[in-house]
């Protein structure tokens, strides 16, 4: 006797198809050719070593390894920003727009399936284009590091400084090169931009229009970022404000995912040494937000008729 | 449920999450703040200070961005030496990255030792105002670094760049806070053990040759990487000074162990006139040294002559 084949959701061989299909739908749209930018933007950081201080070694070369740490974050993270918000933005209404969502959805495939595959098409784009900006960055970073050092050991050594405070600067200036820390930065870039995408995501759940999609998810990601200043300004002791307006700001304030607590990249490019634990934090909070950005959109998503 | 009450409903399941949430990552905030990983938020001045611009771009997660623009900015000024601007993009930088000891440094380098050292020799101002001048700016690179201090005072190297600061003899010095900045970096926990050499250099400038500061030296000396020449330099003339010996040569061939070492190393320090470290004994010795290689006084070779040489150089002879 045999049974009705079950048609449960959250089935990861589904999932990864759609993901799959959604990464080279992404790729045909020639997302890679920014990588072609990017290059040019770390071979431009590489070129401002216009700082030549003779007379402190230890400083020499120093700020260049910071230019490219911080274009180079920098540029991940507008990259990331935009593209979780413009690719998640297109992905419901393009569907409609080829009627492939039609197709879909006529088949046994549950929404939320849908749903999450699509968005992790869109992570994986993410974490594939940062993991190559990863590499190129570290490649550059690396030769450049290489030669930093040499030049201030030989400016110590010309100055006569001891072996152990030329150990010290040696060691310094290799921590504003490739470390454990900065992958961890690019790792913080990628959380950042997978809330931004899940927001995204259930934003064009209630609605259908692309350019509506993007503009909010950009106000919202600025919004974000202001939510830790707006909690300290209002809520805090000198906020002046009533019971009744602090609820109505926290409910306010709650829709709004905290962007600030991911300018820890900040703290990466100064050379700050990241933990496994902090990093740990920041992968829980953001598998918060995921959860919960998938399960609003999938409520509103279930029942929604094209 | 009715489809249309859907999004209601799910608008209704954020503001509970995030009701949830908010506490949590309030919590992960306040522990990322006390390790210093999150810089606190932006200050209404430093927004006008910095333009619309770039504090849409500070707020959007770039603030280091921002820091290394203003960075290349005060470079720019200091080309054309705007003192007054390095300092202006400078205080910029730092307000956008408080505990950044690079900045810090660059800052106080800029302060202390560029702008000072061109008020008092290329300003073209009357000689007592580029000396007034030159002096204030060096204050200037001194309370910049303090302030460092303040906003990081788990940083060793702000300190020991405020020690270097107020030990440099061409920099309105300061033996005794130099002492204390380095002491400072110590009990930071994380300093490097050479900052150990230099605070007791402060505190041999700062006139402390006591027979503690002896036995100090004695224990820093037990360390092989301490026995650096200017060490064994000042072990000789404290103790020179402390126990006067009958025999000077006995004395520098037990500090430095050779004849040949004891000349070179003290004649390095002896002709060594920007450093103010104790001398006793020193002139004694190199001319026991020289008379046994054959040196005279008066002779070229001789350190006691090239030390003339550099006193009249810089019109210090008595």
């Amino acid at each position: 006797m045999s049974s009705a084949p079950k048609n449960r959701p959250l089935n990861p061989r589904r999932i990864g198809v759609i993901m799959m299909h959604t990464f080279t739908q992404l790729v045909r749209m020639k997302v890679f050719y920014f990588l072609g930018i990017f290059s040019v933007i770390l071979l431009a950081s590489n070129l401002f070593d216009i700082q030549n201080i003779d007379q402190r070694p230890d400083l020499d070369g120093t700020d260049v390894l910071r230019s490219i740490r911080s274009w180079s974050l920098g540029t991940m993270t507008l990259f990331s920003v935009v593209l979780g918000v413009v690719a998640t933005a297109l992905l419901l209404p393009k569907d409609i727009e080829d009627r492939t969502l039609y197709t879909v959805l006529a088949k046994p495939v549950p929404r939320l399936d849908y749903l999450i595959g699509k968005l992790f098409g869109v992570l994986m784009l993410l974490f594939v284009s940062l993991a190559l900006m990863d590499v190129l960055m570290s490649a550059v970073l690396a030769i450049r590091t290489h030669y930093v050092v040499a030049e201030q050991v030989a400016g110590m050594k010309a100055a006569g400084w001891s072996e152990d405070q030329m150990e010290v600067v040696r060691q310094q200036t290799m921590n504003q090169g490739v470390t454990w820390s900065l992958h961890g930065g690019v790792l913080i870039v990628f959380l950042r931009a997978t809330v931004v995408a899940s927001l995204s995501l259930l934003l064009s759940t209630f609605t259908t229009s692309t350019l509506f999609t993007t503009i909010t998810g950009l106000m919202m990601y600025f919004i974000g970022n202001f939510e830790q200043e707006a909690l300290s300004m209002y809520l805090g002791p000198q906020g002046g404000m009533g019971p009744l307006e602090r609820l109505v700001s926290m409910i306010v304030m709650s829709i709004f995912p905290n962007f600030s607590i991911y300018n820890l990249v900040d703290s990466v490019i100064e050379g700050t040494p990241l933990l496994l634990g902090d990093l740990g934090g920041m992968i829980g909070i953001t598998a918060y937000y995921l959860v919960l950005h998938l399960f609003v959109s999938w409520i509103v998503f279930a029942k929604k008729e094209f | 449920m009715k489809p249309r009450y859907r999004p209601l409903v799910g608008i209704g399941i954020l503001v509970l999450g995030g009701l949830v949430r908010m506490p949590l990552e309030q919590g992960v905030v306040e522990d990322f703040r006390n390790k210093g990983l999150l810089p606190e938020p932006l200050q209404l001045s430093l927004r006008e200070r910095i333009g619309q611009n770039s504090s849409v771009i500070a707020l959007a997660g770039l603030r280091t961005l921002v820091a290394t623009f203003s960075h290349l900015k005060a470079t720019e000024f200091f080309t054309v030496q705007d003192w007054p601007k390095v300092e202006d993009s400078m205080e910029t930088v730092v307000q956008l990255v408080p505990r950044d000891a690079y900045y810090r440094d660059m800052g106080a380098w800029h302060k202390a030792y560029n702008a000072a050292s061109y008020y008092l020799n290329d300003s073209g101002l009357p000689p007592l105002i580029a000396k007034a001048e030159s002096r204030r700016w060096t204050a200037k690179g001194r309370e910049f670094l303090e302030r460092g201090i303040r906003n990081s005072p788990n940083d060793w190297r702000m300190y020991a760049s405020l020690g270097h600061l107020l030990s440099d003899t061409n920099r309105s010095p300061d033996p005794e806070a130099a002492e204390a900045a380095y002491a400072g970096a110590i009990a930071t926990g994380n300093a490097p053990a050479y900052l150990e050499r230099f605070r007791f250099f402060a505190e041999v400038r700062a006139g402390k040759h006591s027979a503690e500061t002896l036995e100090k030296l004695h224990k820093l000396l037990e360390v092989q990487r301490n026995r650096v020449p200017t060490m064994l330099c000042i072990l000789y003339s404290l103790e020179y000074q402390l126990n006067e010996p009958d025999d000077p040569l006995a004395l520098a061939l037990e500090v430095f162990g050779t004849e040949k070492k004891a000349l070179r190393n003290l004649g390095s320090y002896f002709v060594d006139i920007r450093e103010s470290l104790p001398m006793n004994g020193v002139e004694t010795a190199i001319r026991i040294l020289e008379a046994r290689e054959g040196i005279a006084p008066e002779d070229e070779r001789s350190f006691i002559h090239f030390r003339k040489e550099v006193l009249k150089r810089n019109g210090l002879e008595r």
